[in-house]
């Protein structure tokens, strides 16, 4: 029963775990296998994850964790190194956004992409999933300080692409 | 909304400097609709964030006890796998052994070993006649070793007119 209910309260934000194993392996069944994977880990932890305080974080760490798992993975089947990986891969399709800037559009699409994987990862947790930085520390093991580089470069770069978005 | 306000604040954003409410704001304007035709551009990048933060998986995830039943069941499958294999290996190989001695006996049959004769001790109380079988043994061991110092002999004066080189005759 005590299972159950921690799995109730990890339900609730399976779009949140599932989103990051998307961005992070590009592919929603690799993401969808994650997410089962991190309710089974859930459930075999859950005397331990009653003394975790914030138990979300924990699990994005997890979902995090087996992302890599995955793409290390891939790297001895496909020999394809986890550095050259890119979470949101070209094909990727763009979200349905309505505006009929396609250009403008396309340029925020390929500067997002072309950012190194962990600034994509912290732009992804603060940005998308509105995380502190504290809990993206957590979650990605860097400290707040890193943290706080890593998105401070991310958005440079995005400032410096964007540059002729005037305002 | 004041205009210079986003406009500072998205500084802030591009700086890394905004607070999480902050930047909830900024999420909040350029999502609006309502907005400054001069953001117009760069509120495209937080309508990518919000797509993005919308994005929901359809699938149906399997309740873990479900999963790890599937998961123990497949682990006993493997294992009455493995010990069915064992023992059928172990059934063949004692199969193919019993084989191969069954076919080694039927075609090396052992011949019998013939009969050693083995020497009749005869059991000698009187003195005289013992020394007389003693005088026999010598007589015996007395004819091979003459024959052994003939060779010697001969071997010897082989050896005494081989010619030494180097040496004056």
């Amino acid at each position: 029963m005590q299972n159950e209910n921690i799995i109730s309260e990890v339900m609730k934000y399976k779009d949140k775990l599932y989103r990051f194993a998307l961005k992070m392996l590009g592919n929603e069944f690799d993401a969808e296998d994650v997410v089962q994977e991190v309710l089974v880990k859930v459930w075999q932890k859950s005397d331990q994850l009653e003394l975790i305080d914030n138990k979300q974080a924990w699990c994005m760490t997890v979902t995090r964790n087996l992302s890599i798992d995955k793409i290390r993975g891939r790297k001895s089947t496909n020999a394809s190194a986890i550095e050259d990986y890119h979470y949101l891969t070209d094909t990727k399709p763009t979200p349905d956004i309505q505006t009929e800037d396609k250009e403008s559009l396309s340029i925020v699409m390929k500067t997002l992409n072309s950012l190194p994987d962990n600034q994509k990862e912290i732009i992804h947790l603060r940005d998308i999933e509105g995380y502190t930085y504290k809990e993206i520390a957590e979650i990605t093991g860097y400290s707040e300080e890193q943290v706080k580089v890593n998105l401070f470069r991310a958005r440079q770069k995005l400032k410096h692409e964007l540059r002729n978005f005037t305002y | 909304m004041n205009t210079e306000y986003i406009k500072s604040l998205l500084d802030k954003y591009f700086e890394a400097q905004t607070t999480i409410e902050e930047e909830k704001e900024l999420k909040n304007y350029f999502n609006s609709g309502s907005i400054d035709p001069r953001f117009d551009k760069v509120a495209i990048l937080f309508k990518v964030f919000k797509a993005e933060s919308e994005i929901e998986t359809q699938a149906k995830f399997e309740s873990p006890s479900v999963v790890r039943n599937i998961e123990v069941k497949k682990e006993a499958k493997v294992f009455t796998l493995q010990r069915y294999l064992k023992i059928a290996a172990a059934v063949i190989v004692l199969a193919l052994s019993s084989f191969l001695v069954v076919k080694y006996t039927l075609n090396n049959t052992v011949e019998e070993t013939p009969k050693i004769e083995v020497a009749n001790y005869i059991e000698v109380t009187d003195p005289d006649e013992a020394m007389a079988y003693t005088e026999d043994a010598l007589k015996i061991l007395a004819k091979v070793f003459n024959t052994s110092q003939t060779g010697v002999d001969a071997g010897m004066k082989v050896i005494d007119e081989t010619p030494v080189i180097g040496s004056r005759q």
